[in-house]
């Protein structure tokens, strides 16, 4: 038996500087719709079409809680991301340089996938909403 | 052939984690399956474990390099398949959805070097090509044998007036449409999606890794979930065609597309899940987004816009 959903979550994903690579924002939503179309058919049954609303009152301060505290680790995170940029820019600059960040792509993409899945094993569903045709 | 003499050398090396490993590569660079490794390793398991003098190092690295054949152990560590086409015996052990289902991928991979040929095709035959691979991914994607009828092989006529590597992208269409289109046996089943996957490797002129992968990606998923004859394949578990970056000189996506300049996500949860497990999820769901983006980019990614809701039966305050 499904069980009913009670919070979405609903948020929007964007290159931080500079000019927005749609490719591969689309290689993106892509892993997002392999992730739910090969997770395992039991992983999750929770039933998301119901009808949701803002928050209200301690409902709303409790929420914005929770969103401050994600921004708080995202940001945190960005000391990772510079080196994980810098090792990019050194490896551009190597022979086989290539051939190393192809490698760390498809394994990123599969890390990808694994997380959307972890989340649907712990009870949290994660879509991407079709927008403009998508 | 991995022989005991072999193994029992390897985990008696100074480096016995390093030296199993170069046996297996060299199994796989000579064009082995990692199963058909594994198969030569497993009977030697009591042998190898009995032993006199295996150090604990030995033991390990022997153990270790099973359940990387097997794939019990980190994505990033498991021994891959060598770029190598699939066999028809392989073909021939999946279910029939999952072969038209490969078969339409590997034309999808290949279209490109059809479609960007807009000058010399005419746009009616172009369709007929599109659509056709649409049909045939639908027919996979719903298990309906109903949507086949609709199928044209009249990709034939437009191959006629080609060449070289959109000539072979356009083969392999044609072999998605006519598995589809005549269900054929089993023979004929993988016979035919066999020269469809052979026609799109001399469209990639000998570059069979990304078919190899995504074959064995559905291998993976047929034996772990069971598929049948019966169970639709839809395109997506695939997932993008390209997750490497696609290779120099590849051309760019439909000009036509929709550009996106950033994506939107939505997370649902029910009330088991607390506010600390949402948390680690959406962050690692972000952290491993992030690494993508910039393995592919160099850039970083940024979450904006985001709006919680709560279930409308959920009563305000609880």
């Amino acid at each position: 038996m499904a069980e009913p959903a009670t919070l979405k979550l609903e948020f929007r994903l964007a290159p931080s500087s500079g000019e927005p690579n749609s490719e591969v924002l689309d290689d993106l939503v892509k892993l997002i719709r392999q992730a739910v179309a090969t997770a395992p058919p039991d992983s999750s049954r929770i039933e998301a079409d119901g009808e949701f609303r803002p928050p209200e009152g301690e409902d709303e301060r409790s929420l914005r809680g929770l969103e401050s505290r994600i921004k708080h680790r995202i940001e945190q995170a960005t000391g990772a991301s510079q080196k994980l940029i810098e090792q990019r820019e050194t490896l551009t600059h190597q022979p086989d340089g290539a051939a190393t960040l192809a490698t760390e792509s498809a394994r990123a993409a599969e890390a990808v996938v694994a997380a959307v899945q972890r989340a649907r094993i712990r009870g949290m569903v994660v879509t991407t909403p079709s927008v403009e045709g998508h | 052939m991995i022989t005991i003499q072999t193994i029992r050398a390897a985990i008696a090396a100074a480096d016995p984690y390093s030296e199993m490993d170069r046996v297996v590569r060299a199994e796989l660079t000579a064009g082995r399956l990692v199963k058909d490794v594994f198969e030569d390793i497993r009977p030697h398991v009591q042998d190898v474990l009995d032993t006199p003098s295996l150090s604990e190092d030995g033991e390990e690295a022997f153990l270790g390099t099973l359940d990387a054949l097997a794939g019990f152990c980190r994505a990033d560590q498991v021994y891959r398949n060598p770029p190598v086409l699939p066999t028809e015996d392989e073909i021939g052990q999946r279910p029939r959805w999952a072969q038209l289902a490969f078969t339409a991928r590997c034309a999808r991979r290949v279209l490109p070097l059809f479609t960007r040929l807009e000058d010399l095709v005419p746009a009616e035959k172009r369709d007929v090509v599109l659509k056709t691979l649409s049909l045939a991914e639908g027919a996979a994607r719903m298990g309906d044998k109903s949507l086949l009828g609709k199928l044209s092989t009249q990709t034939t006529e437009v191959w006629l007036d080609l060449h070289g590597r959109a000539k072979h992208a356009v083969q392999c269409v044609f072999s998605a449409a006519y598995m589809a289109k005549y269900g054929l046996n089993a023979k004929g089943r993988k016979e035919t999606v066999f020269h469809g996957l052979a026609a799109a490797s001399e469209a990639l002129m000998g570059n069979n890794a990304p078919i190899r992968r995504d074959f064995d990606l559905l291998a993976r998923l047929v034996s772990a979930y069971g598929w049948t004859d019966d169970t639709p394949v839809p395109p997506e578990v695939f997932g993008p065609l390209w997750p490497e970056g696609k290779p120099a000189g590849w051309w760019p996506d439909d000009p036509e597309s929709p550009k996106r300049n950033d994506f939107a996500l939505e997370t649902v949860s029910s009330e088991r899940v607390t506010d600390a497990m949402i948390e680690d999820e959406v962050v690692n769901l972000f952290l491993a987004m992030n690494r993508f983006h910039i393995a592919r980019t160099g850039q970083s990614l940024t979450v904006e816009d985001f709006q919680p809701y709560l279930a409308a039966l959920v009563p305000a305050g609880v």
